[in-house]
């Protein structure tokens, strides 16, 4: 014992014994923890239960801060602009996309909404405001809800893409909604998505290029306007 | 001497342990979202592991629990509430929003916290009761449970354009035992035409009933040949007293051509039935009528089917020109006997015919001699003015 001992002592290059232990292990890799680990008598583990959720993520899958869609800008005008003149966006594009995780926990459907965060919300800047939910005069003129401000916004799902973001899923049972324009105490919710059972119960994906189209009433005051929307996956 | 040595090598061994501890294959923490789901589910309804289903008499209270999730990598305070539901566009479920009065069963639902702060990946059951009123009308009624970030005060200011806001709603069916109708009536089914050439289905069909139903809603795509080539469609809930309708794609097919699609919607009616349990009756089935679809080929297909017309044609062709030629040598070609000199080609360009006709005709193998005097079978003879 006293020989070998004094052998390393005397003989071993440690540079190179450092260099070579190095080399061994690098080559063997994370396996070489894994041996150490197989003299562990027991082993725990919690995977942490999942939740359907949405969220903008941009296309490094990363959550986007503040999302928000920009709407065309319209100049002044002394006529409703509706229409192919209507104020355009598009909701879910390549760097903001409009993700889904299902991670089982809508193991019978799911849906995405779009919808305004009160049906009596307005386009606001200070205190110059439209409506986006007046079906009067298709959107130009102020009709029977509750405020007295005209303009109606249509949300197009339709023209949109799925795209699935998970190895050995597709795009079964889940379907895009329809061209709706909300009208407020009848269509207060645009459906962009509809998952049903036969979706997958465990499924990741975006959706993209939803059209938005915003009728502007005659003679509305130049401001730059916002309105609050609000995505809302929900377990069906 | 020897310690100090021992000890340099000890140091050295433990950095390197260390070093290749912390070298090792690492693997990235995967976040998710936030949420929520029922904490309590039951074993007997595979339903309630993602929605809340409870059956409840007026007047009566019931306590559930929902369990908060944070499963993205940062603390988030969430603010938990119930609304109502209301019937999206197309049918679909959807959760009413925390500003709009809740006039309905969102209003039964009680929490016990309603704002919570949970570290990343993390979870917390929050307890709430359900209490109906007395005047609860029997049959299904909706509500959810949402759970939405809590957003900084101001964090939304100076924005334009659409600001966005996200949550996550889970369904709460609440059943009100009583006289219970379960029906569906099929309505009709529309086809479009997309940008793209897929074909869209719109598919309706109305709940006539006083709860919701799960209907399998399927458009079966039959080829011209009665092939079935695709089925659309899956279960989806229909909502009481509520249309619904889906927009489901049909891909547009390679080759294109026409189509039939058929549109059936089975359903359980048995009022045993509920929302993820069975009656153990047979399914409900019902059918529109199909509608016939075209669509038009991709160009590669074009090419290749027009390509595959034109040879089809030229078999026609060829094949109508073979009864004929059939049929002429039967019915018209006479017995000829051949002179001193002639060979087959002057044979042939006197009966102004072909002399591989004639060879085949006659059975003629190369090099084609006729012996003077021999018969072989030939076209009559036709002067300048068509006459025989």
């Amino acid at each position: 014992m006293k020989k070998t001992s004094s052998y390393f002592v005397s003989r071993l290059n440690i540079g190179r014994a450092v260099l070579a232990v190095f080399a061994i292990f690098g080559l063997l890799g994370s396996s070489a923890l894994y041996v150490y680990a197989s003299g562990t008598s027991s082993f725990s583990q919690t995977i942490n239960a999942g939740t359907l959720a949405t969220d903008i993520r941009s296309d490094a899958t990363t959550s986007v801060s503040s999302p928000a869609v920009a709407m065309s800008s319209k100049t002044f005008s002394f006529s409703c602009l509706s229409g192919g003149s209507a104020s355009t966006g598009t909701f879910g594009t390549a760097t903001e996309r409009i993700y889904v995780d299902n991670p089982d926990g809508a193991d019978n459907g799911w849906t995405l909404t779009l919808a305004p965060s009160a049906t009596t919300a307005l386009w606001t800047q200070g205190g110059n405001t439209f409506d986006f939910n007046d079906a009067g005069g298709s959107g130009c003129t102020d009709g029977g809800d509750t405020d007295t401000k005209g303009g109606q916004m249509t949300v197009d799902p339709s023209v949109g893409s799925i795209t699935t973001d998970y190895s050995g899923s597709d795009t079964t049972g889940i379907s895009l909604g329809s061209s709706t324009a909300y009208v407020e105490g009848t269509t207060n919710s645009v459906t962009l998505v509809t998952a049903g059972s036969t979706s997958a119960d465990v499924w990741r994906g975006y959706f993209k290029d939803i059209s938005l189209s915003q009728t502007i009433p005659a003679e509305q005051a130049a401001a730059a306007y916002s309105l609050s929307f609000v995505l809302t996956a929900t377990a069906s | 001497m020897h310690k100090k040595n021992y000890s340099r090598i000890s140091i050295i061994i433990f950095v390197v342990y260390l070093l290749l501890g912390f070298s090792s294959t690492t693997y990235a923490v995967e976040y998710g979202g936030i949420g929520g789901r029922p904490a309590n589910p039951d074993p007997a309804n595979p339903r309630t592991e993602s929605i809340f289903v409870h059956t409840i008499s007026p007047s009566n209270t019931v306590g559930d629990a929902i369990r908060l999730i944070n499963n993205t990598s940062e603390t988030k305070t969430l603010t938990v509430y119930g609304v109502d539901s209301i019937v999206s566009s197309g049918g679909a479920f959807a959760c009413a929003q925390k500003a709009d009065v809740q006039n309905g069963s969102g209003s039964w639902i009680k929490l016990s916290k309603s704002v919570v702060t949970l570290v990343s990946l993390t979870n917390e059951v929050i307890p709430f009761s359900i209490t109906l009123p007395a005047n609860a009308s029997v049959g299904e009624h909706n509500a959810c449970i949402v759970i939405q970030e809590q957003k900084a005060e101001g964090s939304d200011e100076g924005k334009t354009g659409v600001v966005l806001s996200f949550r996550t709603g889970i369904r709460v069916a609440i059943l009100v035992p009583g006289e219970i109708v379960r029906k569906l009536e099929i309505g009709e089914v529309t086809s479009t035409k997309k940008e793209n050439g897929d074909i869209s289905f719109k598919p309706k069909v109305k709940n006539t009933g006083n709860v919701s139903i799960d209907a399998t809603v399927n458009i079966i795509i039959k080829n011209t040949l009665g092939i079935k080539v695709a089925t659309l469609g899956g279960q989806y809930p229909v909502l009481r007293g509520e249309e619904s309708e889906w927009n489901l794609d049909f891909k547009k097919p390679f080759w294109g051509g026409w189509y039939n699609a058929f549109y059936t919607v089975e359903y359980d009616a048995g009022v045993n039935a509920g929302v993820g349990t069975k009656s153990g009756e047979a399914l409900t089935m019902l059918s529109a009528n199909p509608i016939r679809i075209f669509s038009m080929p991709e160009t590669t297909a074009l090419v290749i089917e027009f390509l595959a017309l034109v040879l089809i044609l030229v078999l026609i062709f060829l094949a109508v020109v073979a009864h004929k030629r059939s049929n002429w040598i039967k019915n018209t070609w006479v017995s000829y006997s051949v002179a001193e000199g002639e060979d087959l080609m002057a044979i042939a360009k006197k009966h102004n015919v072909s002399w591989k006709l004639l060879a085949k005709v006659n059975k003629l193998k190369a090099p084609y001699a006729l012996s003077t005097g021999g018969t072989i079978s030939v076209p009559p003879l036709v002067d300048q003015n068509g006459q025989k």
